[in-house]
């Protein structure tokens, strides 16, 4: 059933605020209230709108009108706002004039803020304050999740970071050490590193002497002493109990890292005050170098470390066996 | 109880009351002090837990306190803005409510709220209807619409009735509306 309409023009600025009645010259005739507050005193449309496209362009020769009558929906750029768009239908009206209702689509906040436009300028079928409100709240809930996200970030990072850590010495522990040294991998063959490990003499005399807190206080100490003894670059970890292992990357020769292991044994072996009385221990370090080919040479180093360390135990302690050389 | 429901209550705590009463509350709660992420859904019974140890900690009955986190909530700008998207005065702002749960669905699908009806008894006064068991809705509603009856500037009494709440709009401009823009000015445009 189709039955003929007549709406007024006051009725179709309720009905349609951003609609416009224009004759086929591109004459205003008339046009609903958000429209005419675009529009301000232009008579003619082309003194206020652009077509998008060209072909579209409206003027006395314009056939912009003629595409509109053909059901095509167009779309228009406000003069002197590049930012506002118009997007727009139409129907012919019975005196040849055309009534397009217009929207602004993505440019609505540009709208909004140029022509101070407030709820009661859109109509309710528009949906525009759905569309804002899905907007801001989605914004907020953003937000929200993004806090989250940082959130759970921190604590990945600190959870990663004490799964490598020692908890007492505050020094990389075997898997830290690991890690570390995996980043040398990428270097490929041919990067040539050494690895020490070195074991406390005499610890298991400070705890029995002065207790298992003394002990730990000691391993302090020791962590202290490795840090203070290494140089910049250089990895050291706590492996487990007095057990540490140390990664040198770059050293000059084995005599070079010799010495710095000595240094290391003095400071070590520097008396240690307790609160029960002074502890006195040295330490027992066996070296192995390789060069990377594949991450279980790492394995096979420490285990010649480890020999070469039982020879600097057997030995009395106290010194530096490099794997190889005795 | 979706996770923006709990997380809303920690903030609140957090906010008018202090970090160390919302950790008290939580462990109290068994809840991790560190609070709630937003889409981490947990059981009813865990917001009850809540609501009963600030209760007691805080020794304000616990539909006070839900009131109070409603009209908390009317005071934090994003959320007031997207309160005052429901209406132009606070008459159309009442008449909006049973929208809410699609509105809240309509931006987080999960968040299943209790179906609200309005009715119009008179031209000054609404019957809301809450169709859930849970205390919470019925006092956090009544909380919201106090808090916007004073950001539109209207004169409303808002009464608790058990699952309803009945509003007796006065006045719709009683005193200065709030400024509410749709765009905020401060944002060089809306997707900013």
């Amino acid at each position: 059933m189709k039955a003929a309409y007549t709406i007024g023009a006051d009725e179709a600025s309720i009905m349609m605020p951003m609609h416009l009645v224009v004759s086929p010259d591109g004459q205003i005739l008339g046009a609903g209230p958000v429209m005419q507050r675009l529009l301000g005193e232009a008579k003619c449309l082309h003194d206020v709108l652009a077509a998008d496209h060209q072909f579209l362009d409206i003027g006395p020769d314009s056939d912009a009108m003629s595409e509109l009558r053909r059901g095509r929906r167009a779309t228009f750029h406000v003069h002197g706002q590049k930012d506002l768009v118009l997007r727009g239908h139409g129907v012919e009206l019975s005196d040849g004039a055309m009534l397009v209702d217009f929207g602004f689509g993505m440019s609505l906040p540009q709208a909004i803020k140029l022509l101070s436009l407030t709820e009661s300028d859109f109509s309710p079928s528009s949906n525009v304050i759905e569309l804002l409100f899905t907007y801001e709240a989605s914004q907020a809930i953003l937000c929200e999740i993004s806090r989250a996200n940082e959130a759970l970030e921190k604590e990945r990072r600190e959870a990663e970071r004490m799964s490598a850590t020692d908890a007492l010495t505050g020094l990389l522990n075997r898997r830290g050490f690991e890690s570390e040294f995996r980043k040398f991998l990428p270097a490929g063959n041919g990067h040539e590193l050494a690895v020490a490990a070195l074991d406390l003499d005499l610890f298991k005399d400070v705890n029995d002497r002065f207790g298992h807190a003394a002990g730990d206080d000691v391993l302090i100490a020791v962590a202290d002493a490795l840090r203070s003894g290494v140089r910049r670059g250089d990895i050291v970890a706590r492996a487990g109990g007095d057990e540490f292992l140390l990664l040198f990357s770059l050293y000059d020769s084995v005599r070079d890292l010799v010495r710095i292991l000595d240094r290391i044994i003095e400071r070590i072996e520097e008396p240690i005050a307790l609160e029960n009385g002074i502890a006195k221990l040295s330490a027992s370090v066996g070296v192995s170098t390789f060069v990377i080919a594949a991450e279980q040479d790492l394995a096979t180093a420490i285990a010649l470390a480890d020999a070469a360390l039982y020879q600097a135990k057997s030995a009395g302690g106290g010194r530096v066996v490099v794997a190889g050389q005795q | 109880m979706h996770g923006l429901v709990n997380r809303s209550f920690e903030l609140f705590l957090r906010d008018c009351y202090g970090d160390r009463i919302w950790e008290r509350v939580a462990r109290q709660s068994k809840v991790d002090p560190r609070g709630f992420f937003l889409l981490q859904s947990s059981s009813d019974s865990i917001t009850k837990t809540l609501i009963a140890e600030a209760s007691g900690i805080l020794r304000k009955p616990g539909g006070e306190l839900v009131e109070d986190l409603g009209g908390w909530l009317t005071r934090r700008e994003p959320i007031r803005r997207l309160l005052r998207f429901s209406g132009r005065d606070f008459s159309e702002f009442v008449e909006s409510v049973g929208e809410f749960p699609s509105r809240a669905t309509m931006i987080i699908q999960s968040l299943k709220t209790p179906r609200i009806a309005v009715t119009m008894l008179t031209k000054q006064r609404y019957e809301v209807s809450i169709e859930s068991d849970a205390e919470v809705w019925p006092m956090l509603l009544a909380g919201i619409l106090r808090g916007m009856a004073d950001d539109y500037g209207a004169l409303a009494v808002i009464t608790v009735l058990n699952r309803k709440l009945r509003v007796d709009v006065a006045m719709t401009e009683f005193s200065a509306m709030r400024p509410f823009e749709l765009v905020p000015h401060t944002e060089t445009g809306v997707a900013s």
